[in-house]
């Protein structure tokens, strides 16, 4: 099987691009496919603890998220830069994940066979 | 041997991304290459509808991926939940729903993303537009 990275860079709401991107993920770890998922930008907005989506009218994901956990999905990465140009550590986030400065970032990702950006 | 291949759409029909994508697959195609499925998700959704019918000296993407599946028999997938939040849905799913009508383009089947796992895992290039 192909190994898959999902790279998420989109803030959550604007787009559905974090719902979509989630049910992407959960597919492919249904079907037992190594996958990781990578967190850049705004895309780390998406899994800020206490976010409250349906302030703008969106389903709360919080518990979806918690699926990864439950389907093993434990390659999760952040990057640092985008982390700290926003004020956030990882205990700000909903996800236990790896923090990656910005070589080791694109060292991981090219271990992956397959990419898709949301 | 020649990789396979697997193309994932996630541009709106009026986008660069979904021509270059059908570009990119007739090339593709025309050189003999396999792609075992296009996968249409998110605002890709908007290349599988049928009722799209712009300007008679405008491209009609529509039209060109359905002479794709003509002349290459090559599976054109659109993802079902994807499709239901942007109200493209074939006769089966109209019925089922209890919808006014269906318009999802001849040529398009839909999929769920169980299929798109099943191709992606085994294709050797994944190419999202």
């Amino acid at each position: 099987m192909k190994t898959l990275a999902i790279i998420n860079s989109a803030a959550p709401f604007g787009q559905i691009n974090y719902r979509e991107s989630l049910d992407m993920a959960l597919a492919n770890a249904s079907f037992d496919r190594p996958i990781a998922l990578f967190f850049y930008g705004d895309g780390l907005f998406q899994i800020v603890k206490g976010t409250d989506g349906t302030l703008t009218g969106h389903k709360e994901l919080g518990k979806t998220f918690a699926l990864l956990e439950m389907m093993d999905v434990e390659d999760i990465f952040f990057c640092q830069q985008s982390l700290e140009t926003r004020s956030l550590t990882p205990k700000h986030l909903l996800l236990d994940g790896e923090v990656l400065n910005q070589g080791a970032w694109f060292e991981k990702i090219s271990q992956f066979d397959q990419v898709i950006n949301f | 041997m020649n990789p396979t291949y697997v193309l994932i759409v996630n541009s709106d029909v009026n986008s660069q991304g979904a021509y270059s994508a059908y570009v990119f697959a007739k090339e593709l195609l025309k050189q003999q290459y396999k792609i075992s499925q296009v996968f249409f998700y998110q605002d890709g959704i908007s290349n599988t509808n049928a009722l799209v019918c712009p300007a008679s000296d405008e491209i009609n993407l529509v039209a060109l991926w359905q002479s794709l599946n003509i002349d290459f028999d090559v599976e054109l997938i659109c993802c079902v939940a994807a499709s239901l939040r942007r109200g493209v849905v074939d006769a089966a799913l109209q019925q089922e729903q209890q919808l006014a009508s269906f318009n999802l383009a001849q040529g398009f089947r839909l999929g769920g993303l169980g299929e798109f796992v099943a191709a992606s895992a085994t294709s050797d290039k994944l190419i999202q537009f």
